[in-house]
């Protein structure tokens, strides 16, 4: 398992079956925290100096 | 006929004076003999050659009365005459050691007493009488000056001030100086929680090389250690402090670091974010100088570094300063005035990090290698530049304290700028904020169901965070009308806004929902539900 893991996640209309939107966050598996992919936030600046290290964060289920 | 013979007797007697003699006419054979006397020898006549003395008369001889030319016998006879010998007003032993005694100009005083504002007796001691020395017979000092005391207790005067500078006091153990203040009547503190008070996570946090690397005890002040490979420690906010202060934070060492390699540094930090540091203009001509002051007490004396790291929106900068701790576990203020960067490119006007304050406790070569004095563009050998003393990673049980932090425009130290805890912790918040749990009694946020396995709820937050936030997992419960239900989960953002005090969050996993809902989010097992928002 890597540090970090990546997440789709949904939400859905009032009907609760209609798809309104994805988006995307990262797992970090360590610390059991969820990071979003937000360019202020300085634990996405940390993965993604961990990716640009060569490192591949595992795939979303 | 001529006359050509005269007898004797035809001569009368005293006939032939000297007229009638040629000059050099009689030789010596014509006198009698002995019968040139003294009335015949003219003043000065005899000369020192018709003299028939023995010897050879000269500037070292005279003439002694054997009729011989000789050198005086002794020419510096000393004379001593002994005690006693003098027949009258003998000159004894005692009266030279008398008169020895009596010093040059010497007279016969007897000192007076003295009365009055100076008082004495005789030769004694002299006494300033109470009150008695006014303005006028003190010594002179510049305008404006004021008196205090060192530490010694003597008296020293200090200033004058600037014009618009008012006194401070530095506590007990400092002189107080004359010190600018802004017009608001208070220093500006770029910096939060420079005092220690706010600590939201805990008092205390333990550290290691192979566990927790980078973390917060006091809010805003991270301790970060990297490549380390036998550290560890106890970062914490302890109750200590110099006047004026009762919380800091203090790092004790536990394993010490054998030797601190190339790679490998320890250090506390604190970030400031851009859009606060925009009236400094750096990377213009109107960049404006900082002075940072703080309290530190270490157990380890030497220097250590302090550095500036100023993310800006094209090439970072970096200036390197020293500060000496020189007494060993005993608060000592610092203060450093650093330039404004007048060149390198502006900072950013945004929520990310403008100015990061480092304090090193260790760095390897790789980090101090350069030590950049002036501000200069950064570089991994510049990040720790100055810093010389690891003495506080390399000791076991070694400690390090900081507080009373103060970061403010220009180039002399305020008064610190205190603020209400209450002012503080909002400050904090917007970088982190916790809501602590109870058992399952405490509401995290109300929303609805969505769908069989979704719950939208909106979380209150104490000030809006700085960035969208980075979120704890914790077991929950929800609660709807129909249903209960617990998952544990890490939330995903739905919606974070920079001006909102709400943050809309989602948790999957749930079961056996009915949709659409109203839904309560509870942290279940007293999990305290974290966002964070760090810079």
């Amino acid at each position: 398992m890597a540090k970090y893991k990546l997440r789709n996640n949904i939400t859905y209309a009032l009907d609760g079956t209609t798809v309104q939107s994805t988006y995307e966050d990262i797992l970090d598996t360590e610390l059991k925290t969820s990071i979003p992919k937000d360019p202020g936030n300085t634990d996405y600046k940390d993965y993604l100096e961990w990716v640009a290290a060569g490192n591949t964060a595992d795939a979303a289920d | 006929m001529a006359l050509t013979q005269v007898k004797a007797d035809g001569l009368t007697a005293d006939l032939i004076d000297e007229t009638k003699l040629a000059d050099n006419s009689i030789d010596s054979e014509h006198y009698n003999d002995g019968s040139i006397d003294n009335a015949h020898l003219a003043d000065d006549a005899v000369g020192v050659d018709e003299l028939s003395a023995t010897g050879t008369a000269g500037n070292t001889t005279y003439l002694r009365g054997d009729n011989s030319w000789t050198v005086p016998p002794d020419t510096n006879t000393t004379y001593s005459v002994q005690d006693g010998q003098l027949s009258e007003n003998n000159f004894t032993d005692a009266d030279h050691t008398k008169l020895n005694g009596i010093a040059a100009s010497a007279n016969n005083y007897v000192h007076p007493n003295h009365s009055g504002d100076v008082t004495s007796s005789a030769d004694g001691a002299t006494t300033i009488a109470d009150n008695a020395v006014t303005l006028a017979h003190m010594a002179g000092g510049t305008d404006g000056q004021i008196i205090t005391y060192d530490a010694s207790g003597d008296p020293k005067a200090i200033g004058p001030g600037l014009d618009g500078q008012v006194l401070t006091s530095a506590g007990a153990g400092a002189e107080p100086a004359f010190e600018a203040i802004p017009a608001s009547g208070t220093p500006n503190n770029l910096i939060y929680n420079g005092a220690m008070q706010v600590a939201q996570r805990g008092t205390s946090l333990a550290m290691a090389h192979d566990g927790n690397t980078n973390g917060f005890v006091v809010d805003g002040w991270a301790l970060q250690m990297h490549n380390m490979d036998e550290f560890d420690g106890t970062l914490a906010q302890v109750t200590d402090g110099p006047a004026g202060f009762t919380k800091a934070l203090k790092w004790t060492t536990g394993t010490a670091e054998s030797a601190i390699a190339t790679d490998e540094y320890v250090m506390v930090r604190h970030h400031i974010e851009s859009q606060n540091l925009q009236h400094l203009n750096w990377g213009t001509s109107d960049a404006q100088a900082v002075m940072l002051s703080f309290w530190v007490k270490s157990s380890v004396t030497g220097t250590y570094g302090c550095s500036f790291y100023s993310g800006r929106s094209s090439g970072n900068r970096v200036i390197n300063t020293t500060y000496a701790i020189s007494s060993a576990d005993t608060w000592e203020k610092k203060t450093i005035t650093i330039a404004g960067d007048t060149a390198g490119s502006v900072l950013n006007n945004d929520a990310d990090a403008g100015l990061s304050i480092i304090f090193p406790l260790a760095a390897g070569s790789n980090y101090d290698g350069t030590n950049s004095s002036s501000w200069a563009n950064y570089s991994t050998a510049n990040y720790l530049g100055a810093h010389a003393q690891d003495g506080v990673v390399t000791t076991g049980s070694a400690t390090w304290l900081i507080t009373g932090i103060q970061l403010e425009t220009g180039s002399t130290a305020g008064s610190f700028d205190y603020k209400s805890y209450t002012e503080e912790l909002a400050i904090c918040q917007r970088y982190y904020q916790q809501i602590e749990g109870s058992n399952d009694n405490v509401l995290i946020g109300a929303g609805r169901s969505s769908g069989t396995t979704y719950g939208l709820f909106s979380v209150p937050l104490a000030v809006p965070l700085r960035a969208s936030p980075t979120l704890s997992s914790i077991d929950w419960s929800f609660f709807t009308a129909t249903n209960q239900t617990g998952v544990t989960a890490t939330p995903s953002i739905i919606k974070w806004a920079a001006h909102s005090s709400v943050l809309s969050l989602q948790v999957a996993g749930l079961s056996s929902m009915t949709n659409a809902r109203c839904l309560s989010a509870y942290s279940n097992n007293a999990d305290t539900f974290t966002m964070s928002s760090e810079i």
